[in-house]
């Protein structure tokens, strides 16, 4: 790879590439796949930084595009799942087996379990703090369509958890 | 739900930080890693839930049973509602109701509460604020999930999601009917009202006898567009990075509108869908009518009562919320109705002639689309999930 960003790609790549990779990780499962999803959402900006109008909208781009990125892969994960029986494994990585206690993990299978789009929302809303307008705008869906998301989500994990003790 | 959201970021923290900043490789920096992702590691908690594989073999069997049981609740809810003390049921008056703001819109509005109250879907007296049903989820494990008026004010279109883990929860819809007092009548399932996947968007026409919905596929990133008509399906495949939002239905079912952009970017547009088209991509099915403004986001649209008039919303610079009406056919926009700060996000839909403008938590205003004239309501609804008046 040659080193041919513009200025300022590889600062922000510095700046922000640990929030997204954690970010990526909560959505695929995979350290390995977090870090490229992020790497290729970063070479994604290098090719639009022209036509990007609005830098304060960077960040914003890059989160769309991890979003974006874990569904690519998650569809190919899907055909390769078909082909070859693999188990889905949305959340999991052998230090946070360790770290995790009981009760986390156990959060953490709902969490697992549940749809695509609530895991996303959840993960927006609740490891980056976003408000639900930036969580919509990410997601291309209404603040409403946000809202019930969340809520029918946590609903659905107090209700696994409730099942579980 | 906060000792829940405070259990969710703890969770998320410990799994990320496992992620070091000193691990990361370079921008430009490649390292050996599985071709698919998703090593097919067992996620964390299979020592809790070892489900995953099993759920994968039996989930079409599952799909399958779904419908059938489907089936057998379309021909068992009416016999609950009209059963004293069934799902649907009439309250009475609520003692301590703050009236709304008198105006000329449909008597009643559906209210969808958040999930852990006690009363999950309210009807409010638009007049009064009073409530006059309350509405519980015919199934067990569903949650109310949207609601949609239709041109009568007595009729709505309610959508019920199944609370189950996994990659493909189905929606059941049904009609609710209010008597001319605003009481529970009736709740109807639809002849087929299974939608295999979680909606994200749901419209009726007027006479109700025409829903359309947009979903996410159970497999895949692609959306699916969605026409339910005399207990028939008709689907329009949505092909990823394309997304649809905000969808409205003409008075008569026969056009379906609605808001597409590739994911994220903000460029959307307003697409219209023939009805009585042949299934296949939803894009080639359909025809664009408007291009929203280039530095809009955020952006919604409904048909105005005469099918005639869209009516499309966007926010620009610092959440400054614009309304305007647009004539299909005549082209260009017929000036803006409605501008102001919106800082909390927003809904747009239509309240019978009129526009409702909702910002939850914030402020609702009625818009006419005649006048231009803008009332704020004060609603108790205010920071209700959903609604539909």
């Amino acid at each position: 790879m040659r080193a041919t960003a513009e200025p300022g790609l590889e600062d922000l790549y510095r700046e922000h590439a640990l929030g997204l990779v954690r970010f990526a990780l909560l959505l695929t499962g995979d350290r390995a796949t977090a870090e490229d999803v992020v790497q290729d959402a970063f070479l994604g900006l290098h090719r639009r930084w022209d036509d990007l109008r609005d830098r304060d909208r960077v960040l914003a781009y890059l989160r769309t595009a991890v979003v974006n990125g874990t569904r690519s892969r998650y569809r190919r994960h899907l055909v390769a799942r078909r082909l070859g029986s693999e188990p889905l494994a949305l959340v999991e990585s052998a230090e946070a087996s360790v770290l995790a206690g009981e009760d986390r993990r156990t959060l953490l299978a709902a969490v697992d379990a549940l749809p695509r789009r609530q895991r996303e929302v959840l993960a927006l809303k609740y490891f980056l703090d976003l408000s639900e307008q930036e969580v919509a705008s990410i997601l291309s869906i209404s603040r409403g369509a946000v809202a019930s998301t969340a809520s029918r989500a946590l609903t659905a994990l107090a209700r696994r958890l409730r099942e579980e003790s | 739900m906060t000792g829940l959201e405070d259990g969710l970021r703890g969770a998320y923290r410990a799994v990320t930080d496992t992620v070091r900043e000193e691990d990361l490789p370079g921008l430009y920096e490649r390292r050996a890693r599985s071709t698919l992702g998703f090593t097919g590691r067992p996620p964390l908690g299979s020592t809790v839930r070892p489900r995953r594989r099993w759920f994968g073999m039996v989930a079409p069997l599952a799909a399958a049973a779904a419908v059938v049981v489907a089936i057998g609740v379309a021909v068992a809810v009416p016999k609950l509602v009209r059963s004293p003390g069934g799902s649907a049921t009439s309250a009475a008056p609520a003692a301590s109701a703050a009236p709304a703001a008198p105006v000329s819109a449909p008597p009643f509005v559906v209210v969808l509460n958040q999930p852990d109250s006690r009363v999950p879907l309210d009807v409010v007296s638009a007049a009064t604020g009073r409530t006059t049903a309350k509405v519980l989820e015919p199934r067990k494990d569903t949650v109310w999930v949207d609601a949609e008026a239709t041109g009568s004010p007595t009729t709505f279109v309610l959508a019920a999601g199944l609370l189950r883990g996994g990659l493909c929860n189905p929606t059941y819809l049904y009609m609710l009917t209010l008597s001319a007092s605003g009481a529970a009548a009736s709740l109807r399932p639809f002849t087929d009202p299974v939608v295999p996947a979680e909606i994200v968007s749901l419209a009726a026409s007027a006479d109700g006898r025409t829903v359309a919905f947009a979903a996410d596929q159970c497999r895949g990133p692609n959306q699916e567009i969605g026409i339910i008509r005399s207990g028939r399906v008709k689907t329009w495949q949505e092909i990823y990075p394309l997304t649809v939002n905000s969808l409205s239905l003409s008075a008569d079912g026969s056009v379906l509108g609605y808001v597409e952009g590739p994911i994220g970017y903000g460029h959307d547009w307003v697409r219209m869908l023939d009805t009585s088209s042949a299934p296949g991509n939803a894009t080639a099915a359909s025809k664009m009518v408007y291009t929203y403004p280039t530095d809009g986001r955020a952006t919604f649209f409904t048909f105005g009562a005469d099918s005639a008039t869209l009516y499309v919303s966007w926010l620009t610079g610092q959440d400054t919320f614009h309304l305007a009406g647009y004539r299909v056919g005549r082209g260009g926009l017929q000036g803006r109705l409605f501008s102001r700060i919106m800082p909390d996000g927003l809904s747009l839909s239509r309240a019978g002639s009129q526009v409702l403008v909702w910002d939850p938590s914030v402020a609702a205003y009625l818009v006419d689309p005649v006048t231009g004239k803008a009332t704020r309501v004060r609603p108790r609804w205010l920071n209700a999930w959903g609604i539909a008046w």
